[in-house]
């Protein structure tokens, strides 16, 4: 098969193939519509396939058990970031020569622009950082910094669904999903994948953040509110909580058996029985794992939970280390909408976001190391791009404080923590105006195929059947784990 | 930045070419350039090299001619010698395309072996390559083929119905049969539920199983075809596809309403009631305005009934009314024409915007030529915001009768102004009086200088004594700060000035799409989407493949003496005349899709190269002919698809049939289907009797309660901030197609059960099983008042339980308790009451245990999903 597998065409035709070699030759013969088509053999799964949460194996000793998404929907800049350029400075204002690629050419430009901010060295391993992120800079011998991301796909929709699906189409199962699919999860008792949305509103896409695509229903994220209740109805009300529930429950389990039984093999239905049990037992250990009000003061400023502006951000960073002391498997703590696209007014929302996000994120890595979770967690913080390194108009050339930068995917930085993960580490470069990766280039799927390993899976070993055929996170051939990233 | 156009590129994915059986090497024996290897090239190498007048490095690889040719670099192609071909070497070392999408190690087998055959094309080339924009395969894709009349397959069984024959046949070729017919319990249940979105009533149970007339079964699909719940459930999935949504949607955080959506709703519904004919259903919604005179008459119904009609070109998302930039515009415009091209062609033409289609023979002028049809009524550089475009149709009285209550407002409201403002004067003095003597007659001066105006000097004392504002800012937002009881006497007042204003008829404002007068737009190629960059004038026009198919569309030329052009209505009469492939296809396939949970094409919105290819390519165009044939009735074609044996099977799954079959294309057995969320809701209000089945009229909204959940209900403002909300009350057991459909904030119970947002419409739902669910399950306020209402309700069915159960059980699932499953329940009752009686409680024991055994029966997989 040389189709990327999860098109939705693809998934439509394995359905509409996945009929045998008699069934698909009378589609050709019959009715001659057909006929560019090859009729695929396949090979029938005798026993319907049950799908279940309980933890499994990896086929080899993981390195990680859990991950932490921080996921910075719209690209934040790397330019003023992670990467430092003094070329950018030295030619600040003047014209870009090189090959570039807009996703907005109406308000673009050429004009080079340098980072706004400065740079210093952080660490014993020196890492050079914005003074943006002043936290991050405490930290910097814990973490990984990737400064050659590369997707090629110029866009958040199809970034976002290559970093998190390993294709830039829609539809596929995203990485979380995967994660449940080969190592279910280790806490019965609290969704085994959470999604951690933000006050302002949810993702861009929403759901499709933490959908299964076409694995079994029971591998999507669970969204939590941003506030309380985190999930809705999570307690039983006075008159029914206890004995009453717990009896209504197994009234309700033995009717929807008996109507299973009449429906043998329908996965739904039995996604739906587990989705009971489930919900029972979140009932009691979600209320404990959202509530911080036992965490000592000391942690919760840390987190800057004291604080308006880090209040939110550190409130779900403290959460998602809860959930994965737990034993969740796989947190996302997701922005509204895309709010790192910066083309215009840069300068004052990208310092906003930083400030945010910085304090909280930093946190969370020492809180995970001083509780000796950072070995065993990934913590992953990034978006699905980065900017150019020229200036974006966005109201004329003469408007200059309502300026940004535009789409950049074939370069951009990101960094991660623990896990296995080398500590104090930079990986990869740009070209001299940070604008395209080109040593120790990372593509997203290697990213993914590099993800999979720590936790101890192969990501060609990594697939799903579906009709004839098997769908993969990383269906890249090419596709590498880059042990460079690993201690 | 984000744009919606792209989610529709996107929807395409970045598939190549085609199939390919690893375990053969027939692909790669007899290649052709045109077949096996211009897709590959098209979808990754045209867009630099050829499309648009883009030759990167001068090459063209849109011939085989060109590339041998080659460009900058010399010869890129050397038949028969892969190795001194310049294009194997750039595809072989990934060199090219450029970009993270590569070729698959596949797609290059094929190129190397294409090569070195010699490079064969299946025909001899033409001399200019935009005649080759497209190639006989592409063009020849089953769906731009005319619609067949095929001969139904010989049945052994007689009177057997052509739906039967067709897919019997299929099954038969497999070796295979139908299933058996499902009991006659599971019949009913299913067929209400599917024609009208409403479980049976007892009686209707009742009476159908006493039934033993033959034609029982069709009696009763009359019966409910005529119901008025049918056209409430059959125009709610028409109103998916035209992506109904009663707010603006668009960037932002807040999602303004359209309150005046609901009338197209309304025409929906009455048209699936009506039985309106297909075609003019279509051509209604196209180009209604134009079907009437320009001036219309607000007496008239017809004329009203067409010009709401034209609602469904106004339905996608618009953010014009907030931010109304030609982007905007263009966005608006974008989704609209993705609205119309997917919903009744069944074709993603909207992913030619930017360039040619990927993957269909659509070209970006195809787009732009279809775009012109639409011009007139959609002009870039003339537009009207949502706002302006509102057509008045309030009939004289009422106007007459708005206006006599609005003076009368108007009096109490000047009163009210006048001596708020004399407040105003009153507190700014006494303000005034606050400020040192030195300073005050300056800062008097300076707070009655229009803020423009202003001397540096006067906005520094302004900056030092800010409690001195102006009147109008004192009486407006910062009342209640300077004088908190004046403000809430004025609200009091205010409140009952508006519910004298809320007395007014209201107006009747229709959300309709009219061509202003005047000059029509040019219309032109917008070079890559982009509405900076027009290009090359085009007129409207069919899409090439179609013309090449023989279609033929007159436009007419623009009668000055007509206010419109007319260019809506001639496309709509020519997708409906009824020799259009698409139309009654993509139709018929989504009648099909609701009533056996998947499309004969799986991919209703696309019938495209990248769509699903029909299960029943036969049946689909003999549906279609039929349909035609007919007079596009759709009740009648309900009738062949329900009466079928095809469709009254049983759902369980065989053995048999899931080792061939597992994802039931061959129709061997009927989907299990979970509710829709609107039709859950109405269930679930139809069996505790509390559903109101009224028809028509304006949307119930939907708010946000102080938890953040979205309830039924109108917000509550006091002082500027929420002070709770206003239940809906008797509005509030409304069917769910009249609640109000947010884009952002949909009702909890329904975005709970997948309720999807509209951007800009919904081609088929995707129900999801979460944890989330099963809580609402459990402790939602809502289901357990509803398991409540039904427990006393219950009391009344019968003088014991055993009586008592068997009743609840038809009402809720059609068929009465097993005994197996009366034991169940009757220990259950039995236990709890004992538990209740030992709690205090307000209610009576006995009936706190049958609320507890209601909730769990509702929260059954019998009750959520149909067999």
């Amino acid at each position: 098969m040389n189709t990327p597998l999860c098109s939705r065409r693809h998934v439509l035709q394995s359905s509409s193939f996945g009929l045998g070699a008699v069934a698909a030759s009378w589609l050709l013969n019959q009715d001659g519509l057909l006929a560019a088509e090859a009729p695929v053999a396949r090979k029938p799964l005798l026993e319907p396939e049950t799908h279940d949460l309980l933890p499994k194996t990896a086929a080899s000793p993981p390195q990680a058990k859990a991950m932490i998404s921080m996921f910075m929907l719209g690209g934040p800049s790397q330019i003023d970031l992670f990467d430092p350029k003094p070329e950018l400075i030295k030619h600040h204002g003047k014209t870009f020569g090189g090959d570039i690629k807009f996703d907005n050419p109406a308000q673009a430009s050429r004009e080079i622009m340098g980072p706004a901010w400065k740079y210093r060295a952080h660490g014993q391993c020196g890492m050079e950082l914005s003074e943006l992120l002043p936290h991050l800079g405490k930290i910097a011998d814990e973490i990984t910094l990737i400064r050659s991301m590369h997707t090629g796909a110029n866009n958040h929709l199809p970034s976002n669904y290559a970093m998190n699906t390993g294709q830039p189409v829609r539809g596929r199962p995203v990485l979380g999903s995967w994660l449940l699919r080969a190592l279910g999860s280790e806490t019965q008792e609290l969704p085994a994948y959470v999604a951690l949305t933000d006050p302002r509103g949810l993702p861009l896409i929403a759901s499709e953040n933490w959908h299964q695509g076409r694995l079994p229903s029971i591998y999507q994220g669970t969204m939590v509110r941003p506030k309380e209740p985190r999930i809705f109805n999570l307690e039983a009300p006075a008159h029914l909580a206890g004995k009453v529930q717990r009896a209504q429950l197994g009234l309700l389990e033995r009717m929807n058996r008996d109507h299973l039984a009449l429906h043998p093999g329908e996965d739904d239905l039995e996604a739906r029985l587990a989705s009971y049990g489930l919900a029972a037992r979140m009932q009691e250990a979600a209320k404990e794992a959202f509530d911080i009000s036992r965490e000592s003061e000391a942690t919760k400023a840390m987190y800057g939970i004291h604080h308006q502006v880090t209040k939110d951000y550190g409130t779900r960073c403290l959460i998602a280390r809860r959930l994965v002391e737990r034993g969740v498997r796989f947190v996302q703590i997701l922005c509204q909408g895309q709010v790192w696209d910066h083309h215009g007014s840069i300068l004052t929302a990208l310092p906003q976001r930083c400030e945010e996000i910085d304090q909280p994120a930093a946190a969370l890595v020492r809180d995970l190391k001083q509780r000796g979770l950072l070995d065993s967690t990934i913590v992953h913080w990034g978006g699905e791009m980065g900017r150019l390194p020229v200036v974006q108009f966005r109201q004329g050339l003469a408007e200059r404080s309502k300026i940004g930068r535009d789409h950049n995917t074939y370069g951009f930085s990101m960094w991660v923590a623990g896990g296995g993960f080398k500590a104090g580490h930079v990986h990869g470069v740009t070209d001299e105006f940070s604008h395209r990766a080109v040593e120790g280039v990372v593509h997203h799927y290697d990213w993914l195929a590099t993800v999979l390993n720590q936790f101890g899976l192969a990501h060609h070993d990594l697939k799903f059947r579906l009709g004839a055929r098997d769908i993969r996170l990383v269906e890249q051939e090419s596709a590498r784990v880059v042990r460079e990233l690993l201690s | 930045m984000f744009r919606s156009f792209l989610l529709a590129s996107f929807v395409i994915g970045v598939s190549w070419a085609r199939e390919v059986d690893e375990e053969t090497d027939s692909v790669t024996a007899g290649l052709s350039f045109e077949r096996d290897v211009r897709p590959i090239l098209k979808a990754a190498c045209f867009h630099c090299h050829g499309e648009s007048g883009v030759r990167e490095g001068g090459l063209d690889v849109r011939l085989v001619r060109l590339m041998r040719e080659g460009g900058d670099s010399g010869a890129a192609l050397v038949p028969g010698n892969p190795d001194a071909s310049l294009l194997w070497e750039k595809l072989a070392n990934d060199e090219m395309p450029e970009g993270e999408k590569k070729l698959g190690a596949e797609e290059k087998r094929v190129i190397h072996a294409w090569i070195v055959q010699g490079a064969p094309t299946a025909r001899p080339e033409p001399l200019d390559p935009e005649e080759a924009r497209f190639t006989l395969e592409e063009l020849d894709h089953w769906s731009f083929r005319p619609v067949t009349r095929p001969q139904v397959p010989l049945a052994r069984a007689r009177g057997t119905s052509p739906v039967d024959a067709f897919v019997g046949r299929r099954l038969s070729d497999e070796g295979l049969g139908f299933g058996a017919e499902a009991d006659r319990l599971t019949l009913i249940r299913r067929l209400s539920l599917n024609l009208t979105g409403l479980p049976p009533s007892t009686e209707d149970v009742v009476g159908w199983m006493d039934d033993a007339r033959p034609d029982a079964y069709a009696r009763l699909v009359d019966r409910l075809l005529a119901s008025p719940a049918f056209g409430v459930r059959w125009g709610r999935h028409w109103l998916d596809v035209a992506g109904f949504a009663e707010t603006d949607g668009g960037p932002g955080n807040d999602d303004p309403k359209r309150p005046h959506a609901w009338r197209y709703r309304d025409y929906v519904i009455e048209a699936f009631n009506a039985n309106k004919p297909v075609d003019v259903f279509l051509q209604e919604q196209m180009a209604g305005d134009e079907m009437v005179a320009s001036a219309v008459d607000v007496r008239d119904a017809y004329q009203r009934e067409c010009l709401t009609a034209t609602g469904f070109l106004r339905m996608a998302p618009d953010a014009t009314q907030r931010r109304n930039t030609l982007t905007d515009r263009n966005t608006a415009v974008a989704s609209t024409l993705e609205v119309v091209s997917t919903a009744v062609m069944g074709l993603t033409i909207g992913c030619a915007q930017c360039h040619d289609h990927k993957y269909d023979p659509i070209g970006a002028d195809d787009y732009y030529r279809f775009r012109a049809i639409f011009d007139p009524a959609f002009p870039l550089e003339r537009w009207q915001t949502p706002a302006q475009r509102l057509v008045d149709l309030t009939l004289p009285e009422t106007e007459a009768a708005g206006a006599a209550i609005e003076a009368e407002a108007q009096v109490l409201q000047d009163d009210l102004d006048a001596r708020k403002r004399a407040l105003g004067i009153t507190i700014q003095e006494q303000k005034l009086a606050d400020v040192p003597e030195g300073d005050r007659e300056a800062t008097r001066e300076a707070v009655h200088t229009p803020r423009g105006e202003q001397t540096e000097r006067q906005r520094a004392l302004l900056d030092l004594y800010p409690m001195v504002k102006p009147v109008s800012v004192i009486t407006g937002g910062l009342l209640v700060e300077y004088d908190g009881p004046s403000y809430r006497k004025f609200q009091e007042e205010q409140a009952s000035i508006d519910a004298v204003r809320a007395r007014k008829p209201p107006k009747r404002l229709i959300m309709a799409t009219r061509e202003s007068p005047g000059s029509l737009p040019v219309s032109r190629i917008l070079f890559r989407g982009d509405p900076e960059s027009p290009r090359e004038e085009v007129l409207p026009g069919e899409l090439a493949v179609l013309r090449h198919h023989g279609a033929v569309l007159r436009i007419p030329d623009n009668d000055p003496n007509h206010a419109s052009s007319g260019r809506r209505l001639a496309y709509a009469r020519h997708l409906t005349n009824g020799a259009h492939p698409l139309t009654a296809r993509v139709f018929v396939n989504r009648l099909w899709q609701h009533h056996f949970g998947r499309g004969l094409v799986a991919t209703p919105n696309d019938f495209g190269l990248m769509g699903d290819r029909p299960s029943h390519p036969y049946l689909l165009d003999w549906l279609a002919s039929e349909f035609v044939a007919g007079g596009w009735d759709q009740k009648r074609l309900h009738r062949q698809l329900v009466l079928s044996r095809t469709y009254r099977q049983g759902s369980r799954r065989r053995a048999e049939l899931d080792r061939v079959d597992p994802e039931n294309r061959l129709l061997g057995r009927m989907n299990v289907r979970r509710l829709e969320a609107e039709a859950f809701r109405d269930a679930l209000l139809c069996v505790t009797d509390q559903l109101d089945r009224r028809l028509g009229g304006a949307s119930v909204p939907v708010t946000e309660d102080s938890q953040g959940k979205a309830v039924l209900g109108v917000q509550k403002i006091r002082d500027g901030l929420r002070a709770g909300v206003d239940a809906a009350g008797a509005h509030g057991v409304r069917r769910s197609a009249y609640v109000e459909v947010q884009r952002r904030f949909p009702l909890n119970v329904l975005g709970t059960f997948d309720q999807p947002v509209m951007s800009p419409n919904c081609e088929a739902r995707r129900p999801t099983t979460v944890a989330t669910q099963a809580l609402w399950f459990l402790n939602d306020p809502e289901l357990i008042a509803h398991a409540e209402r039904l427990a006393e309700r219950v009391q009344g069915l019968g003088t014991n339980d055993r009586e008592r159960l068997k009743r609840l059980f038809i009402r809720l699932f059609a068929r009465p308790a097993t005994e197996s499953e009366w034991q169940e329940c009757q220990g259950f009752l039995h236990n709890q009451t004992a538990h209740f009686r030992s709690v205090e409680g307000p209610r009576d024991p006995a009936v706190s245990a049958w609320a507890a055994l209601c909730q769990v029966l509702l929260a059954s997989n019998r009750f959520l999903y149909v067999d």
